[in-house]
């Protein structure tokens, strides 16, 4: 049903049908999930999910059209139905930034293909980290594990006929403190206790979740003695989490071209970003610069063809404090004269590409987490993101942390809990002053970032290094 | 890379709307299952979806799926597969699959529901389900040249759904379903905003023109806003904004109208049952059988949707429950269930009570104040017992002086504890809608609510608009 020449049969009917343009798309997706709470497990789910989703571009409209079991030819043929409609509602010429024809096999499962392991290791690594979180006074521990695959076989009317096969990783863990009526919830590597990569099992070496929980419930623990914060204007020092949500909300959406154009509008949004303030607009301060690096080895967002066929890029978004570029699919990048940045992702076989943040990377500074912290009489320190919100123009923001410390005197001193900061996205951006080294760059990963309509759920990257920024409201009166 | 087996499509695969190929096939894998307790749900589906900004169609979608999703209940646990396509027609293989997966720590077994109710209301609308692509993008069209120059971003949404649960303890229950929603934007002088959704069974209800002209009057009412200054107001909450607020105390993040946010240690409600929570002016259910619910009858297992009183004039009372949170708690299911892995039990059908004020009444009754129209989906839930929530208005703050609109201010940032802000409700209108939030779960959310008065809302930072 999937075979390369179905694919083939469908793209060659579109086009004799007068499509300009045609790209069919197999997809099948597997996805396990275990959990275990307080040693035993309580979610083991297994979700598979496999079809054809076909899109063509006739006469300035697009169509797409897919189903689980349907000839990819029939589904062509109701794409044509589809893109004729549209083509007939203020109709423009359409033009795709171009993209050299490619046959490629591209596989990225890692050393340890993740679905080859078995159940029973899966079981005892949670286990493992169940038992290090497992000290006087936890009184809830979950341990979560995620194993996905993602292949896909594209064949476009351009010529390339391309299949990618990923493995995600995902996992992490969250324990409640309970003490004299007060409790506290540390979780790791991000809240909710997930962290997501590319690749393979070997991961879990990698972020050493069992090494970890230790320190986690000891901060936990720690967290239910600690005193509420004043609301105050300082200067906070956010890890590599909090960089990860900070940029992910604050310019990852926001330089997505077909939201810049309106078409997220009616769902979650616009945003403040324009074509026109490329190469000209003071985003932040000139220590920040951010890459959207699909290539980046092992993040979540990596890929190395886009699901129309482009190549995954890496494309500097911010530059030394100046906004330098947008994340843009074909149709959009051809609206600036450019070439794609090979972002265009669809979270499924069901699903139409649409531009989206890949990784997103605060490049490093010259500064290391102790000289940051060095150079603050009074502030703060917060580590792994809570709660989060942004408004509709991606401007008005706050970022919640699971903990803090107040900084004395250039050192770490007592723990907040749960602090906020508040603000907007210029002001937070222009009144960074200081950024961690390459050494502690840290890129994690999301599986559930949202976008589109029907919703679209991909999985996304981001971090760095740890960062410092001036002036920021911490906290609020009366709120 | 493997690619898909080349699989035939049988020749009596089902069509949404005929059933009786699928629940014979699921019967005959329940009776081979060998008398576990066991449940399979399948829901099959066609969505379409025509999206316009910029005076276009950019986005005309159809999707064909059928998923199947196979629970089994046994001494050591539980186990859950799902699969779509066309393993979603192989439930006996699916069924066998779910023995392969580690056991759960032991839930109770839940008492599995034998009969399941019919909506009281039709569900299935020709109207609906014939919509094409053609119908679709007329809609849009008409939409996109009444809002005249002013800029529409928006969607329209067709759903033509077949839902199918069957059980070990004989359950045998099917329903059609169809939907139809519609989402605008639209875009005035200066950038500013105003929205507006519907939602019905049928298509031919959806007041696709009474939309458009909300959207627009809003925008244009919006335009060249003044920064409010921070502080305290008092504050009416518009329907949509009051269903926002809902969905995310009770839906998205804090799962306080849930089970499965009393489990988790998130439900306000839950956390202050018996105690008040709101003033007595606020009585919220839960009405899955009532008409703005888009009405089913039973829920994804099967259980009868109940009306569920969440608060009782005030009072916190109850939260939802699906079969398996309801046997942990030794209670019954409230018929809240969603498909097994989801977020557990979800109120989708909110209905605040009506007052007997009018909202003008309650716009002279606010003296000095703002009124919110809408609040951006995006919330930050910090929770806690008070349910500490903050985030920012969308499409407009309307200024009172005096009992009168006097003026537009920018959008801004709000924060509070959400159920101070409930006790400081002094008044309910008389006038409601329905508004709606597209779920990735398989139900929509459709809450049927009126405006609020409130007596405090912090105010701090207001949309700069660079």
């Amino acid at each position: 049903m999937s075979h390369p020449e179905s694919l083939r049969r469908a793209v060659d009917a579109a086009l004799s049908q007068g499509a300009q343009h045609v790209e069919a798309r197999y997809g099948r997706e597997t996805r396990e999930v275990l959990t275990l709470v307080d040693g035993e497990v309580s979610a083991s789910r297994r979700d598979e999910t496999a079809g054809v989703g076909v899109r063509v571009l006739v006469d300035g409209g697009w169509g797409f059209c897919a189903a689980a079991d349907d000839d990819p030819t029939v589904l062509a043929e109701r794409a044509i139905a589809l893109a004729r409609a549209s083509s007939r509602v203020g109709s423009r010429e359409v033009v795709l930034a171009n993209v050299a024809a490619v046959k490629a096999e591209h596989k990225l499962v890692g050393e340890r293909d993740p679905t080859n392991v078995s159940l029973q290791e899966r079981l005892d690594l949670l286990r493992g980290v169940d038992a290090a979180l497992s000290v006087s006074g936890i009184v809830r521990r979950e341990v979560n594990m995620e194993i996905r695959r993602e292949e896909m076989l594209l064949v476009t009317s351009d010529g390339s006929e391309i299949q990618q096969e990923l493995a995600l990783v995902g996992g992490g863990f969250a324990c409640k403190a309970q003490s004299n009526g007060r409790s506290a919830t540390r979780t790791y590597p991000h809240h909710g206790g997930w962290s997501y990569a590319t690749g393979g099992f070997e991961w879990f070496d990698e972020i050493d979740l069992e090494g970890a929980a230790p320190r986690i419930a000891a901060e936990a623990l720690l967290l239910l003695d600690a005193k509420p914060f004043s609301s105050a204007v300082t200067t906070v020092i956010l890890d590599p989490m909090m960089i990860g949500t900070l940029l992910h909300e604050t310019v990852g959406h926001a330089t997505e071209l077909d939201r810049s154009l309106g078409e997220e509008r009616e769902s979650f949004g616009a945003t403040f970003v324009t074509s026109e303030r490329v190469g000209t607009y003071p985003y932040a301060s000139p220590t920040v610069t951010v890459t959207a690096d699909a290539t980046y080895p092992g993040a979540a967002g990596s890929y190395r063809y886009d699901a129309e066929g482009a190549p995954a890029t890496c494309v500097p978004l911010i530059e030394h404090g100046v906004l330098v570029g947008l994340s843009t699919s074909r149709e959009c990048a051809a609206e600036l004269g450019q070439a794609t940045t090979g972002a265009a992702r669809a979270s499924s076989w069901n699903r139409i590409p649409m531009a989206r943040i890949t990784n997103l990377v605060l490049q490093p500074g010259e500064h290391t987490l102790e000289s940051l912290i060095a150079d603050v009489d009074d502030g703060v320190y917060i580590a792994t993101d809570a709660t989060t919100d942004i408004d509709d123009n991606r401007e008005l923001c706050a970022f919640g942390g699971e903990i803090g410390w107040r900084i004395r005197h250039g050192r770490l001193s007592e723990p907040l809990s749960r602090p906020i900061i508040y603000g907007d996205t210029h002001s937070f951006l222009r009144n960074c002053d200081g950024v961690g080294s390459l050494e502690e760059t840290q890129v994690s990963g999301i599986a559930g970032c949202g976008k589109g309509q029907p919703w679209q759920f991909v999985t996304t990257g981001q971090g760095g290094p740890p960062a410092r920024f001036r002036n920021v409201q911490l906290g609020w009166e009366g709120g | 890379m493997t690619t898909a087996p080349a699989r035939a499509k049988p020749d009596s695969a089902p069509v949404i709307g005929e059933s009786a190929f699928t629940l014979q096939l699921l019967e005959d894998a329940l009776a081979e299952a060998g008398g576990a307790t066991a449940e399979l749900v399948l829901i099959r589906q066609r969505l379409a979806l025509t999206r316009f900004a910029r005076g276009r169609v950019h986005q005309n979608v159809e999707e064909e799926s059928a998923r199947l999703v196979a629970r089994v209940w046994s001494d050591d646990g539980r186990g859950i597969r799902a699969a779509d396509g066309a393993d979603a027609l192989a439930p006996r293989e699916l069924l066998a699959a779910t023995r392969g997966q580690p056991a759960h720590a032991s839930p109770p077994t839940p008492h599995l529901p034998s009969t399941a109710p019919k909506a009281e209301t039709a569900t299935w609308f020709d109207s609906t389900a014939a919509a094409d692509g053609e119908a679709r993008t007329a809609i849009a069209a008409e939409a996109i040249a009444r809002a005249g120059s002013l800029e529409l971003s928006g969607h329209l949404r067709v759903a033509v759904q077949d839902l199918t649960v069957v059980n070990s303890a004989g359950l045998r229950a099917h329903v059609p379903l169809t939907f139809a929603s519609f989402i605008v934007s639209a875009v005035a002088e200066g950038g500013v905003t105003g929205s507006a959704s519907r939602i019905d069974r049928d298509l031919a209800r959806l007041s696709i023109e009474e939309a458009v002209d909300e959207a627009t009057r809003i925008a244009t009412a919006s335009r060249r806003p003044l920064p409010l200054a921070d502080g305290d107001y008092r504050v009416i909450l518009d329907p949509a904004a009051v269903s926002m607020l809902l969905l995310n105390l009770g839906i998205i993040g804090l799962n306080s109208f849930s089970a499965a946010g009393e489990e988790k240690g998130s439900s306000f409600i839950a956390s202050n049952r018996g105690e008040a929570v709101a003033s007595s002016a606020v009585t919220l259910v839960d009405d899955g059988q009532a008409e703005h619910g888009l009405p089913v009858g039973f829920d994804l297992e099967g259980c009868p949707k109940q009306q569920l009183t969440i608060i009782d004039r005030g009072i916190a009372a109850g939260v939802a429950h699906d079969l398996e949170t309801a046997a942990r708690a030794g209670v019954d299911s409230t018929g809240h269930g969603m498909l097994p892995g989801a977020k557990g039990p979800t109120p989708t059908a909110l209905r605040i009570e009506s007052g007997s004020d009018t909202r003008d009444d309650l716009i002279a009754g606010l003296g000095r104040g703002i009124v919110i129209r809408r609040i951006h989906p995006f919330v930050s839930l910090r929770g806690g017992p008070g349910a500490e929530v903050s985030g920012t208005s969308r499409d407009g703050v309307f200024v009172v002086e005096n009992g009168e609109i006097a003026g537009v201010a920018a959008n801004l940032r709000w924060s509070c504890s959400a159920v101070d802000l409930l006790r400081s409700v002094e008044a309910v209108s008389r006038e409601r809608s329905v508004e709606f939030m597209d779920l990735p779960e398989f139900f929509p959310s459709t809450n049927d609510v009126p405006s609020l008065l409130c007596g405090r809302l912090h105010v701090h930072g207001a949309q700069p608009r660079e």
